[in-house]
């Protein structure tokens, strides 16, 4: 065999496995960090509505918009939003997967039953629900009797939202329960069975902890989900009400971005409260990692 | 495991080929757009009108249902008749109601390709439109001497509809007025053979109308949200210098507050509403308001005239329009017409420009006023279209159209609604203010004080960033 | 007795199933009532008749929803594709060499996890339209190319691999790459396939991106496509006609779904999701 030249040959050995991070780091760079940059230093500047730079701002637009009784508020209904969504999600996805854990003969049928609202989309699920519950042609209240505008009232748009939601995540948790429920060895369950524990205490004390790898990464997917969603905002409540929502009820903090950057050209408003929203979205991931740390088992 | 690696080469493989197809993949049309836009530029002077390659026009618009079929069939005989002697090529393309959106963001990042050359814009829409370079204010057109259509060719109204710091810089097209739509079935059975004529009459007739089953409304009196649109009608109504906002609605200048607070409009109509929401027979949300007004859920609404189509399909000949109803007894201005108005913008080549004035004059033109009218609902801008005599025989068969027509004739010119740089977030204030009037969270005089205090705030910052 | 516990017990599953899936069974009912149903006040379960092809005809007529599914199918696809080379290589790059600034590279692609791709949407519009990418499939799959959980999921996988294959491979006369793509991709299609359905159904679903991305309607994709059949008040397209849309357009995704749910369960449980 020819010998290569050796200075080649090292050079390339050393300069290997950085080519193959090539591709991924380049696109990491151009659409998550460098973005994240401008936007980081471009909300301490007074923009324009052509994005030129007019003068430093210091903090001046974080204080506009915190200031912004319609930005607090819609931080508010974020968070009620992620309070109430994650974990009844989670909740029912893992009751249904304990329902369909074990193999049956058509456990196949109802275990695609559970997981498809993975399957939807979130406009299409958005269009059949708008029409659910259209206040005079929707089935909902034909159902319950009543004419409630479920999306236009500021009492109930944004649990309507919720509710939607819910349903809408059910079939993503369903599917990753199930599989870490059935990855579970039947040893451990069958020698704690005979040990004595049964029911509940077999779930809390056996299975939960089984599982919290998988709980927890539902959890922190779903969190960062949820505090930078706005589809179904977008999509049920602009069109009609021009903002969040009736009274601001359905505002997220990402559909507070859209209006006011894309909507508004008002880029001020929309670099700050995206720093903001980003800042809070990873307090709740820390907040879900330190919950990792004292409950999670991994053995 | 040599299968596998089979079907995993094949599926990157197709992968591969499916990414090399589409890294070209455009839609043609939108490929020959841009490379006309580059073959033109640097051809020159040559192109155009003798060349092989049609000029291509890229016609924006927000239309659908009968009207977007209406523009659809006027183009398609551009194309087939003046088009083609000229050598220009219109092609029209759906934008959902993002599409000045979308024009602004290109502008931002000179992204010719991916702007039109005509748009159909809302009137509001014009300052900021006006502002980036590359439009082309359509005054030099309409005063150049050789054009087919001048400004006397519209409605004084219309004019000043489109009509900025002075010059007219857009052409009218797509316009509507307010009007009250009613049942006649429903309000003849009341013993009313007309329309109410002011708010008061108005409040009359709803308690007269409303049908209650125990304590639920089987049947509302009036259905109407007052959004941006609606507040904004009743406030231009009223009197002559009742602009809405400052520097005549910012029509002269910017505009940098609102002044319906001020001159006191506002306060009168909330208080015209209060005793609308009073009767409880006014319904204040809009859901299928249409569906709801065909099925006789209500027996008048007030809405944009560009609904009469839609409801010529739902319940032809049960209803009928009137005027706007005033909101003082002595009020003189009639209601504003609004709505879209074609903008042009200049791409980089001057024919691509002259090409698109063509297009554009051509919608202009009775006849073809006369076939957008009809199926749309919108009224006809050109003068020359009320005389011809389809457009006579239409409207005595559908005198509901008229109605549009003659409030906009009788109202005066200086109605107009307001060019207000923040127009979204102002229609989302005025949105969910009203919203909180209605649900009795506010009086009257506190809903003027909130509507005016955030416009103006938002107005404010517009400016302090912008000038 | 226990047998019948067992059928009872798994018709029970099915019920709840079938209520879960309620709206997508609505759906389906509106989709074939005509207008006159829809608008009564009255309760209607089921359209009178299903023959009523109207709503079906009207949305292949004045739509292009073959096309919007065509666009979201490209989308989905090819992101899918791109983002399996870009992150098994990167993954291959972590997994079996050592280099410096090995390990603050991979920080940052974890760092990367934690910027939620939604929340730099606005940015990201312009560098598209500065790359002149706006309206265009690229454009649209441009930022689904990468995503640092697939990264870490190839990465924990390649892990639990063996290294003396590689060193015997290497012996072998196998350059690294030639490892990688004969040998490594090959034993790994359950974890790249689940990665690419997981992939492809989040593509698929996306809404705001091809929102922004796209002008026209022949590039829209069909999530957004649906929401503008709503969009214009007055417009003439009734609520069946857009229940039929929506119908069509979960067709594929709930078949491509079905067809891989026991691979997508499977290949989650083979680690993809591991602590």
């Amino acid at each position: 065999m020819e010998k290569k030249k050796p200075f080649m040959k090292k050079l390339f050995q050393w300069v290997e496995p950085y080519l193959y991070l090539i591709p991924a780091f380049l696109l990491l760079i151009m659409f998550t960090y460098l973005p994240f940059v401008k936007n980081a230093i471009l909300s301490f500047f007074t923009i324009d509505k052509y994005r030129n730079i007019k003068s430093f701002a210091g903090a001046a637009n974080y204080l506009r918009v915190l200031g912004d009784e319609k930005f607090r508020q819609a931080i508010g209904n974020t968070m009620i939003f992620v309070i109430t969504t994650v974990p009844i999600s989670i909740v029912i996805g893992f009751g249904l997967a304990l329902l369909a854990r074990r193999r049956t003969g058509t456990s196949s049928i109802y275990e695609a039953l559970y997981s498809m609202s993975m399957a939807m989309s979130v406009s299409v699920v958005a269009m059949i629900f708008q029409l659910a519950f259209n206040p005079s042609m929707g089935i909902v209240n034909k159902l319950l009797g009543v004419s409630i505008s479920w999306l236009r009232d500021p009492e109930t748009a944004l649990k309507t939202i919720i509710f939607i939601q819910i349903w809408a995540n059910v079939g993503y948790n369903f599917i990753f329960l199930l599989s870490a429920l059935r990855g579970m060895s039947e040893d451990v369950l069958e020698s704690a069975k005979l040990d004595g524990a049964t029911g509940i205490r077999l779930l809390s004390r056996i299975i939960i902890p089984m599982v919290s790898p998988t709980l927890l990464f539902l959890l922190m997917k779903d969190i960062a989900y949820a505090m930078t969603t706005c589809s179904f905002t977008l999509i049920l409540t602009y069109p009609v009400f021009h903002s969040g929502g009736p009274n601001g009820t359905t505002e997220t903090i990402m559909s507070y971005i859209y209006g006011k950057g894309i909507a508004g050209s008002n880029y001020n408003a929309a670099f700050a409260a995206t720093m903001v929203g980003f800042i809070l979205a990873a307090i709740m991931m820390m907040l879900s990692m330190i919950l990792e740390k004292r409950k999670v088992s991994y053995d | 495991m040599k299968k596998q690696v089979r079907k995993l080469a094949a599926l990157l493989l197709g992968g591969v080929l499916v990414f090399g197809m589409t890294a070209c993949g455009k839609e043609p049309a939108g490929q020959a757009a841009a490379g006309a836009a580059e073959g033109a530029g640097q051809a020159g002077a040559a192109s155009g009108t003798t060349g092989q390659e049609p000029v291509k026009v890229v016609f924006w618009h927000s239309f659908s249902g009968a009207t977007e079929e209406a523009l659809n069939s006027i183009i398609e005989d551009y194309n087939n008749g003046r088009g083609k002697e000229q050598g220009i090529e219109a092609e029209l393309v759906f934008q959902g109601y993002e599409g000045t959106n979308k024009v602004l963001l290109a502008y931002q990042t000179k992204d010719y390709a991916n702007a039109p050359d005509i748009n159909v814009g809302l009137t509001s829409t014009i300052p900021e439109v006006m502002d980036m370079d590359w439009t082309v204010n359509c005054e030099e057109f309409l005063s150049s001497g050789d054009s087919e259509i001048t400004r006397d060719s519209f409605y004084e109204q219309l004019q000043r509809t489109c009509t900025y710091e002075g010059q007219m810089v857009g052409i009218p097209f797509a316009n509507s007025i307010p009007l009250l739509y009613y049942n006649v079935e429903m309000l003849g059975a009341a013993g009313y053979d007309r329309a109410p004529a002011t708010m008061d009459d108005l409040i009359d007739y709803v308690k007269a109308l409303t049908v209650k089953e125990g304590d639920t409304v089987a049947c509302y009196g009036l259905n109407m949200q007052v959004k941006r649109y609606q507040l904004v009608e009743f406030c231009v109504s009223q009197k002559a210098d009742g602009f809405f906002g400052d520097n005549e609605g910012g029509r002269l200048a910017p505009m940098t507050k609102i002044t319906a607070g001020e001159d006191g409009t506002m306060e009168a109509f909330l208080n015209k509403l209060q005793g609308l929401l009073d009767t409880g027979g006014y319904k204040y949300v809009e859901d299928n308001i249409n569906e709801e007004f065909a099925q006789g859920l209500s027996a008048m609404v007030i809405m944009s005239s560009s609904r009469m189509g839609t409801l010529d399909n739902l319940m032809p000949g049960q209803y009928m329009t009137a005027y706007l109803p005033k909101v003082n007894a002595g009020d003189t201005n009639g209601a504003a017409i609004g709505g879209s108005c074609l903008n042009l913008f200049d791409r980089g080549d001057e024919d691509r420009v002259k090409a698109a004035w063509d297009v554009i004059q051509y919608c202009a033109m009775p006849e073809n006023q006369y076939t957008f009218a009809t199926a749309s609902g919108y009224i006809p801008v050109n003068k020359g279209c009320e005389e011809l005599p389809e457009m006579m025989a239409y409207y005595e068969e559908k005198p509901q159209y008229k109605v549009a027509l003659e409030q906009m004739k009788a109202a005066n010119p200086l109605s107009q609604e307001p060019l207000d740089l923040t127009y979204n977030e102002i229609n989302g204030i005025i949105t969910e203010t009203m919203m909180e009037f209605c649900q009795g969270k506010l009086n009257a005089a506190e809903t003027v004080d909130k509507i005016v205090r955030q416009c103006n705030d938002t107005l404010d910052e517009y400016h302090a960033v912008n000038d | 007795m226990k047998k019948m516990k067992g059928i009872g017990y798994q018709f029970g599953c099915m019920l709840l199933g079938v209520v879960l899936m309620l709206p997508l069974l609505y759906a389906i009912s509106i989709s074939f009532m005509p207008q006159e149903e829809i608008l009564t006040t009255r309760l209607k379960f089921f359209p009178s008749t299903f023959g009523y092809l109207e709503n079906y005809k009207t949305v292949f007529a004045r739509t292009r929803v073959l096309r919007f599914m065509w666009n979201s199918f490209i989308v989905a696809f090819v992101s899918s594709c791109v983002r399996i080379l870009v992150a098994s290589l990167a993954a291959f790059s972590f997994a079996f060499f050592e280099y410096r600034g090995k390990n603050i590279l991979f920080l940052l692609v974890i760092g990367s996890m934690i910027i939620p791709a939604d929340v730099l949407v606005v940015q990201n519009y312009f560098t598209t339209a500065e790359l002149g990418l706006i309206d265009t499939y690229i454009g649209m799959m441009v930022v689904f190319f990468i995503s640092g959980m697939n990264i870490f999921v190839m990465r924990q996988n390649f892990m639990s691999y063996s290294r003396s294959l590689q060193d015997a491979a290497l012996v072998d006369g196998c350059s690294n790459f030639q490892f990688y793509w004969r040998i490594l991709m090959p034993s790994n299609v359950p974890v790249i396939t689940t990665v690419f359905i997981s992939s492809f159904v989040g593509t698929w679903n996306t809404y705001l991106w091809p929102l922004l991305v796209t002008n026209t309607d022949a590039m829209r994709t069909a999530q957004v496509a649906v929401t503008m059949l709503n969009v214009n008040e007055g417009s003439s397209f009734g609520a069946g006609v857009v229940m039929a849309a929506a119908v069509i357009i979960l067709i594929p995704s709930i078949l491509v779904f079905l067809i891989f749910q026991k691979k997508v369960v499977g290949g989650v449980m083979s680690g993809a999701v591991k602590g």
